[in-house]
């Protein structure tokens, strides 16, 4: 060992407390540091991400109940889609649950695969029969609905009661105490709870790379043109969720990264504030060791390793932590 | 024998000083000699020592030891130099504290990269006769005892010069003996010694050479137990300018 190594080695053994101190400073800000930085880069694009895995669709359009359903599988073609889904029979459903009532918008879906929209089953299994309904997870836990509990429908005369016999995470939706929700009944359910002013069709399109929001303007004027007046009720693109997703995860990122700054901050003014200290106190010592025969650099080099080892030591515990915890 | 130090024509003025510490001062001390520079409290002597050691530069004038420069030497190459060529004692004995005696021994050593220098570290130890205190920080030592580890820490390079500052200063008439008895010792053996004391019985009871210092000039050099002078005789002469 050489003698920097040794001097500054004995010196940490003497000055415990200032070598703990700069350890756990050290230790907090490189934890926080490493987990914000884990997060930000995990949650850099997390709805572009999702998107991708379950074929979100680019363009949803409602059409009125009234067109029909063989021409709507033609508009595919007309706008130049590389998939799509549908058109799915929807209805706006009205259900009470624990004395509450939810409204809804219901779409007839026979399974939960397919070319674009993909549903990812969380819990349970998709519906099997016509009173079998399949929630969002995100309304299900906000709601404290569990698998195979029930709802009645009021929206329809007969009332009729529906089995909850799945979770799912759709890629449009928020999280339910933010946003609307959505559910799915089979297909044939649908005209037994549906009233004829309530329901509607919907078409899910993808297209080939990121079309852009005026792209996606030009494919539903090009819809219209090509259907019946008035057969275009509603559209949504996916860049208008994605905005909306983005702020929540701007935020986040944004509060994550400000606090690992300040950390930094912190961490830097503490350190200093030690060093400062340390080598007011250590000024005699610096005098004996010049005297014996330390050159200045090696002399800083024994205060540099009294705050580099406990310094290494933190970030060797810190970043796995902090990454763990991220 | 060959000259080691030789001072030319040295001032030292403080900053905000208004007289010299040092003025005009030139001496050669020669390889082998055991030379103590005695004179009374802020005559200048430390500040000659000081300036031997490379631990500060002159105002003007030249100082060589060894054959080297100091003036011309950066504050690394100072570093090497002490680290090479010097051996410090001092009157507070300046131990480490946070090293234990056997650690503040090898450091000079490991500063100059000496492989192996643990043996030759305990040797000077068990020659000082404190070798059981190996383990033992500085601060569980009594001062005699510190003031030995402080002359093993000097000696572990075997440099050209060991310069004494007082070594005795802070110790009892009992331990200040055997410190000397051990500086003569070494002095026997070859060590060339510069001695710094105000202590002119010390002086005199060591030293084959005496320089007295006095406001910053060399008012007396002489060397005992020769024709020319007895130590009564640089006591007279210290006391007389002492008086002036």
């Amino acid at each position: 060992m050489t003698a920097i190594l040794v001097k500054a080695i004995a010196d940490l053994r003497r000055r415990r407390l200032q070598a703990a101190v700069i350890f756990l400073t050290v230790l907090l800000s490189i934890a926080t540091g490493t987990m914000a930085l884990t997060l930000m880069s995990q949650t850099r694009d997390p709805y572009q991400t999702a998107f991708q895995a379950q074929k979100g669709a680019h363009l949803q359009v409602e059409f009125n109940t009234g067109t029909d359903p063989k021409l709507l599988a033609s508009t595919p073609a007309i706008i130049g889609a590389s998939a799509f889904g549908g058109p799915y029979p929807a209805t706006n459903l009205q259900f009470k649950y624990a004395g509450r009532t939810f409204y809804m918008n219901t779409f007839g879906r026979d399974n939960p695969g397919g070319d674009v929209e993909v549903l990812n089953i969380t819990s349970g299994r998709w519906a099997r029969a016509n009173d079998e309904i399949v929630l969002t997870r995100s309304f299900s836990e906000l709601n404290h609905v569990s698998i195979g509990e029930h709802v009645k429908v009021t929206s329809v005369p007969q009332t009729p009661t529906l089995t909850v016999v799945g979770q799912v995470v759709d890629i449009d939706e928020g999280s339910a105490d933010l946003s609307s929700q959505h559910a799915w009944v089979l297909s044939s359910a649908i005209p037994l709870l549906t009233t004829p002013d309530s329901s509607f069709y919907l078409m899910d399109y993808r297209f080939p790379g990121d079309p852009t929001s005026a792209q996606l303007g030009g494919y539903v004027d090009r819809l219209k043109a090509s259907l019946p007046p008035g057969s275009i009720t509603a559209s949504v693109n996916y860049l208008l969720i994605r905005s909306i997703f983005n702020i929540t995860n701007q935020i986040l990122t944004g509060v994550l990264g400000a606090f690992s700054v300040f950390a930094l901050a912190a961490t830097i003014a503490v350190v200093a504030i030690l060093v400062t200290g340390i080598v007011i106190s250590a000024y005699r010592e610096i005098g004996i060791m010049k005297a014996i025969g330390f050159t200045p650099a090696e002399v800083v080099g024994v205060f540099s390793l009294q705050i580099t080892i406990p310094a290494l030591a933190a970030c060797l515990v810190g970043i796995p932590a902090g990454t763990l915890l991220s | 024998m060959s000259e080691l130090v030789r001072l030319t024509d040295i001032t030292k003025v403080y900053q905000g000083g208004v007289t010299g510490a040092l003025n005009g001062v030139s001496l050669t001390v020669e390889e082998g000699e055991f030379t103590a520079v005695m004179g009374p409290s802020g005559s200048g002597k430390s500040t000659l020592l000081n300036l031997v050691a490379g631990l500060d530069r002159p105002t003007s004038g030249s100082v060589m030891v060894a054959g080297s420069d100091l003036g011309r030497m950066g504050e690394a190459a100072l570093a090497r130099f002490r680290r090479d060529h010097v051996g410090f004692v001092f009157q507070f004995f300046h131990l480490l504290p946070n090293l234990t005696v056997l650690e503040n021994v090898l450091i000079p050593a490991q500063l100059k990269r000496r492989a192996n220098a643990e043996p030759a570290g305990r040797k000077l130890l068990s020659q000082l006769g404190i070798e059981e205190l190996a383990d033992r920080y500085p601060a569980r030592l009594s001062g005699g005892q510190q003031q030995r580890v402080a002359i093993a820490r000097a000696l572990i390079n075997q440099p050209t010069l060991l310069l004494a500052d007082e070594p005795t200063g802070a110790l009892d008439t009992r331990s200040g003996d055997q410190v000397m008895d051990l500086l003569m010792e070494l002095h026997r053996q070859g060590q060339t010694i510069l001695l710094v004391t105000h202590d002119a019985k010390l002086a005199t009871r060591y030293a084959a050479r005496v320089i007295s210092v006095l406001d910053g000039r060399i008012v007396d050099d002489a060397k005992l137990e020769t024709a020319e002078r007895s130590a009564s005789d640089v006591i007279r002469v210290r006391g007389e300018e002492t008086r002036r």
